[in-house]
C-alpha cells in the first residue's frame, strides 16, 4: 500500500510547476500533508525560496497515509517527463519513503519512477520581516514590466507615493511605471518610502508563472526582501521570495 | 543571386568562445530550406538543429566561421570583434568570387556601428539588412544562427568532458555561477575558459546577503 495517492487534473499545469521549481534550483522537496501540497525549493546561493502550494481540493483524489517528504532531482525529473498535453492527467504515488511515480494519463499511460533524494534543507529561519510598502498588482502588468526590463543587471523598485511604484533599470536607461491610474496598480500602501534592487534574472524566473493568475501581492522595503505571492485559477498559491542584490 | 546571412552564438555566457557564422546560400534554395525547417535556432530543439545543420552545409555556397576565444573577449569590447568578424566573413566573401547581391545580419544592439562598418565594404547595388532578431525573419540568417550553436554546443559538450557540468554556461543560470564559485574556492583561480571580464566574475568576491540574513 502506498503512503500517499494523489490526482491532479492538469499535468500540463503540474509539470509546469516543476519546471519553474527546477529554474531556481536542481533539488527540491515535495511535502504531502492532509490537506495540501507543498512544492519547495531554496536556490544553492540561498537568496530566493519559492513555495508552491497545492490546496487538496485542487486534486481530483487525494488520499494521503501519512504525511510524506520527499527529495526531488528537479533537473533529471524535468528532464525526463515529456512535455503533457493539456488533457493529460498525473498521478503522484509516494510508494515508500524512498520511491516516488509519476503517471501521465491521456490516451496513452506513462509510468515515471524515480528514487527520493536527500535534499539540503529548504527552510530559512523565521524571517522578521517588516515590509514598509506593500502592494496589489494586475499579475500581467508586472511580468510584463519583468519581460520588459530582462537583461538588466538590476530592477529597483522605488515607492514614494501611494498612487504608482516604479520599476527602473539603470543599465538599460529604463523605467516601468505601475499606477491607479493605469489600472495596472490596484493598492499601494507605503509606510515609509522605500527603494531596493532585485536580480532581474531572479525575478524573470517566476514571471511565467504570473500568466496564470491575475493580480499578486507584491511587498519590499529598502534593503530587504521581495516577496511575491499570487493565486492560480485552481487556489494554488505561489509565494516567492528573493534577497535583495549587493 | 547569392543570400549572406551573419550571426554569432555565445556572446553572452561567461563561459567558452563566441562563434560568429556567415552563410551564402542560393536565393533559388531559401524556400527549401525554410521547408526544411530553417528557422531560427532558438526554437529548435538540439537535434532539429544538428539535422538542419546537415542540410545547410549541403545546400550552402560559403561557409565562413570565426572563434573567439575568453582571452580575446577579455580584451577587447566583444561587440567590436563580432563586427570585425562581420566584415572579414564579407571580405572573405568577396576573395573567393561569391558576391552576395543581399546581406542580412542579426544585431543586437549596435545596428548603426555595423550598418557604417559594411557601408563602406559592400558593392553598390548590395541590399543590407541589419536588425534586431533577423534570426527569426530571415532564413539566411537563421542558417548561420544553426550553424553557429550546433558548433558551439559540440565545442561546449567537449569543455564539460574535461571541466565537468558547468550548466548553460550563462551569468543567470545558479548551476553555473555555482560552478565558478566551487572551481574558484577549490583551486584559487579562474580556468581559461571562464571570461574574466565579465561583471558576474568581478562580483563573486563581494559578499551577498542570503535569505537567512534577515532572519
Amino acid at each position: 500500500m502506498s503512503l500517499c495517492r494523489v490526482v491532479h487534473p492538469n499535468a500540463k499545469k503540474f509539470v509546469a510547476f516543476l519546471h519553474v521549481v527546477g529554474n531556481i534550483a536542481d533539488e527540491g522537496e515535495l511535502l504531502i500533508g492532509n490537506d495540501k501540497a507543498v512544492i519547495k525549493a531554496l536556490d544553492p546561493a540561498r537568496i530566493s525560496l519559492i513555495e508552491v502550494i497545492i490546496p487538496s481540493s485542487t486534486f481530483i483524489e487525494y488520499e494521503v497515509l501519512r504525511e510524506v517528504s520527499i527529495g526531488l532531482n528537479l533537473s533529471s525529473l524535468v528532464k525526463s517527463i515529456p512535455k503533457p498535453k493539456k488533457a493529460d492527467k498525473v498521478t503522484l504515488t509516494v510508494v515508500s519513503d524512498e520511491f516516488y511515480e509519476l503517471i501521465l494519463e491521456d490516451d496513452v499511460k506513462r509510468r515515471y519512477r524515480f528514487r527520493s533524494i536527500e535534499v539540503s534543507p529548504t527552510e530559512v529561519p523565521e524571517l522578521d520581516l517588516d515590509f514598509k510598502v506593500r502592494a496589489t498588482i494586475l499579475s500581467s502588468a508586472l511580468r510584463d514590466a519583468i519581460k520588459d526590463l530582462e537583461g538588466s543587471e538590476g530592477i529597483e523598485f522605488v515607492a514614494e507615493l501611494t498612487e504608482f511604484l516604479l520599476l527602473k533599470a539603470p543599465d538599460l536607461n529604463a523605467q516601468i511605471k505601475l499606477s491607479k491610474a493605469s489600472g495596472s496598480l490596484i493598492e499601494l500602501d507605503v509606510r515609509e518610502p522605500s527603494k531596493s534592487t532585485y536580480d532581474a534574472d531572479y525575478l524573470t524566473k517566476v514571471a511565467d508563472l504570473l500568466s496564470a493568475s491575475d493580480m499578486l501581492e507584491l511587498s519590499y522595503g529598502s534593503e530587504l526582501p521581495l516577496s511575491i505571492r499570487f493565486k492560480l485559477a485552481d487556489d494554488t498559491l505561489v509565494k516567492y521570495l528573493l534577497a535583495p542584490k549587493a | 543571386m547569392f543570400i549572406l546571412g551573419i550571426d554569432e552564438a555565445g556572446r553572452g555566457p561567461l563561459i567558452g568562445d563566441m562563434f560568429v557564422v556567415a552563410v551564402a546560400l542560393s536565393s533559388d534554395d531559401l524556400t527549401t530550406l525554410a521547408e526544411a525547417g530553417v528557422r531560427d535556432s532558438k526554437k529548435l530543439s538540439p537535434t532539429a538543429r544538428v539535422r538542419l545543420f546537415n542540410v545547410i552545409i549541403t545546400y550552402s555556397k560559403y561557409l565562413f566561421i570565426r572563434r573567439f576565444p575568453p582571452d580575446m573577449i577579455d580584451l577587447n569590447n566583444i561587440n567590436l570583434l563580432f563586427i570585425n568578424a562581420i566584415k572579414s566573413s564579407v571580405k572573405t566573401a568577396y576573395a573567393l568570387g561569391i558576391e552576395p547581391s543581399e546581406i542580412y545580419v542579426d544585431s543586437t544592439s549596435n545596428t548603426q556601428k555595423i550598418i557604417d562598418s559594411l557601408i563602406k565594404l559592400v558593392r553598390k547595388d548590395t541590399k543590407l539588412i541589419v536588425e534586431y532578431k533577423a534570426d527569426e525573419k530571415y532564413v539566411a540568417v537563421a542558417s548561420a544562427s544553426i550553424i553557429a550553436k550546433v558548433l558551439r554546443d559540440a565545442y561546449i559538450g567537449y569543455l564539460k568532458t574535461t571541466y565537468g557540468d558547468f550548466g548553460s554556461g550563462y551569468p543567470s543560470d545558479f548551476r553555473t555561477i555555482k560552478w565558478v564559485e566551487e572551481v574558484l574556492r577549490s583551486s584559487g583561480s579562474l580556468p581559461p575558459i571562464i571570461r574574466k571580464s565579465w561583471k558576474t566574475i568581478k562580483k563573486l568576491g563581494r559578499h551577498r546577503k542570503t535569505l537567512e540574513d534577515y532572519g
